[in-house]
């Protein structure tokens, strides 16, 4: 992280948070966290290889890791003293508090499912 | 800041349009215009200014919903135009019932590519989307075949391609991928089948000038000559030989099929339907071009779907064709409300 530019940081978890969004969706629906990539790909913004990235990366962390990432971000933004990247790390902010709001039951479900996601990794043949 | 309940309302849109997508492939007609109808009315509301500046996560997560509802009213589309065709393909299911009707889909394909903005990159297969089915509805207007061995007599007009009950289903090619193959396929599929067909036109072109040559339409069913075109009639296309019913059958037909479409818009527009009853009300006037009627209709229905334009085009018309009585004065007193 240390090394990553901090902006290009931020934008990398609003991605996740984005894939993350889908995939408690797709639990909630219970369809396999792999149907959302052709659906987020269709978009045009991001190609499938990239959603398929982001995917994994969800699978093998968890959203766990995006609440660890995001105090990291926000303690080097505050460090930074940077205006606009305390403003941009507020957008994070206020995108995590959405998945917390309007997915809680995926992710009260979710986090008891750690096997379902490793068995969905499995399923993509990726380590 | 803005009120949480627009948060909440734009957050059950995006929401509303992933289940869209993500769930089961039945065609959800009634949800995906009601979805597309509250996003107007939340992005109107975003933009009225007495509420305040919009923040970055309202604009990122506005924008987000944007292209999920687009995403999710060109699956519906698509998934009406995939249920069209297994209907028409296992001939004992209306393929006209609500939740296949192909101005359904293609009304949702219309709407997704309002929605689009000029950098969008999907808007291609939007536009592909809506042009597949366009195809499909020229293809519904058709006839299904009539499991006979025998040719009709109207039969003659109608191509090969015409009788195929399960047109090729949707390809959705990606940027700069071509759709030429699927075509080349479907045209080879069609040419060997179509001969017949055009052999059969020959004949029918023969004998229908021997008939004139000859005035073998003179002959009775009696003697050689008369049993031959006899056998010709009943195996041949050829045509009718007392046309003087055939416009009052016609005329009937039309009349029936003219009345159908009337009330098919009529009902769509009750149900608050506009894009698709305005469908039908020209269609009906593909009919009856001259009915003040359907222009009457079509000029109430684009007007209640804002396209002022064209609504006073339609209205227009209904004075043209007829200039006093009520529908003129309707017309009128409407033309006078447009902007």
């Amino acid at each position: 992280m240390d090394h990553v530019p901090l902006f290009d940081h931020i934008q990398h978890l609003e991605e996740l948070i984005e894939v993350y969004g889908d995939v408690l969706i797709a639990w909630e629906l219970r369809q396999s966290p792999e149907s959302i990539v052709p659906v987020l790909a269709e978009a045009g913004r991001l190609d499938t290889s990239q959603v398929q990235a982001l995917l994994d990366e969800i699978l093998i962390g968890g959203g766990a890791r995006l609440f660890t990432e995001f105090q990291a971000i926000e303690a080097a933004a505050k460090e930074s003293e940077n205006p606009e990247a305390l403003k941009a790390v507020e957008k994070v902010r206020e995108a995590l508090l959405h998945i917390g709001r309007y997915n809680a039951d995926a992710l009260a479900w979710g986090m008891g499912s750690r096997q379902k996601l490793r068995a969905s990794l499995q399923n993509l043949g990726r380590t | 800041m803005r009120s949480t309940a627009l948060a909440d309302q734009l957050a059950r849109a995006y929401r509303e349009a992933r289940v869209l997508v993500l769930g089961d492939r039945t065609p959800k007609v009634d949800r995906a215009f009601a979805l597309h109808r509250e996003f107007i009315a939340i992005r109107a509301s975003f933009m009225e200014e007495q509420e305040g500046p919009i923040s970055e996560w309202e604009a990122t997560f506005l924008e987000r919903t944007r292209r999920a509802i687009i995403v999710a009213l060109r699956h519906q589309a698509v998934a009406i135009r995939d249920r069209w065709s297994e209907n028409r393909s296992s001939f004992g299911i209306e393929p006209s019932s609500p939740h296949v009707d192909l101005e359904h889909a293609l009304q949702l394909s219309t709407e997704a590519m309002e929605l689009h903005l000029n950098d969008d990159s999907d808007a291609s297969r939007t536009g592909r989307v809506m042009e597949f089915i366009r195809q499909s509805i020229a293809h519904e207007k058709v006839p299904a075949p009539v499991a006979s061995v025998l040719p009709t007599t109207t039969s003659v007009a109608v191509t090969a391609s015409d009788h195929n009950p399960t047109p090729p289903r949707l390809v959705v090619t990606g940027r700069g991928e071509s759709t030429r193959p699927a075509k080349v396929a479907n045209m080879s599929q069609g040419v060997p089948s179509r001969l017949p067909l055009v052999t059969a036109a020959g004949l029918v072109l023969v004998i229908g000038l021997a008939s004139v040559f000859m005035r073998i339409d003179r002959v009775g069913s009696k003697g050689p000559v008369g049993s031959v075109v006899a056998k010709a009639r009943t195996l041949l296309p050829i045509r009718s030989l007392s046309p003087r019913t055939r416009p009052l059958a016609a005329l009937r037909n039309g009349q029936g099929r003219f009345e159908a479409a009337l009330q098919k818009g009529i009902a769509l527009y009750n149900d608050g339907w506009f894009g698709p009853a305005a469908g039908r009300f020209r269609e009906a006037l593909t009919i009856d071009p001259r009915s003040p009627q359907a222009y009457l209709w079509l000029g109430r229905t684009l007007m209640r779907s804002d396209q002022h334009a064209e609504a006073r085009r339609a209205l227009e018309q209904v004075i043209e064709l007829t200039p006093t009585g009520p529908q003129a004065d309707e017309a009128a007193m409407l033309l006078s409300r447009l902007p």
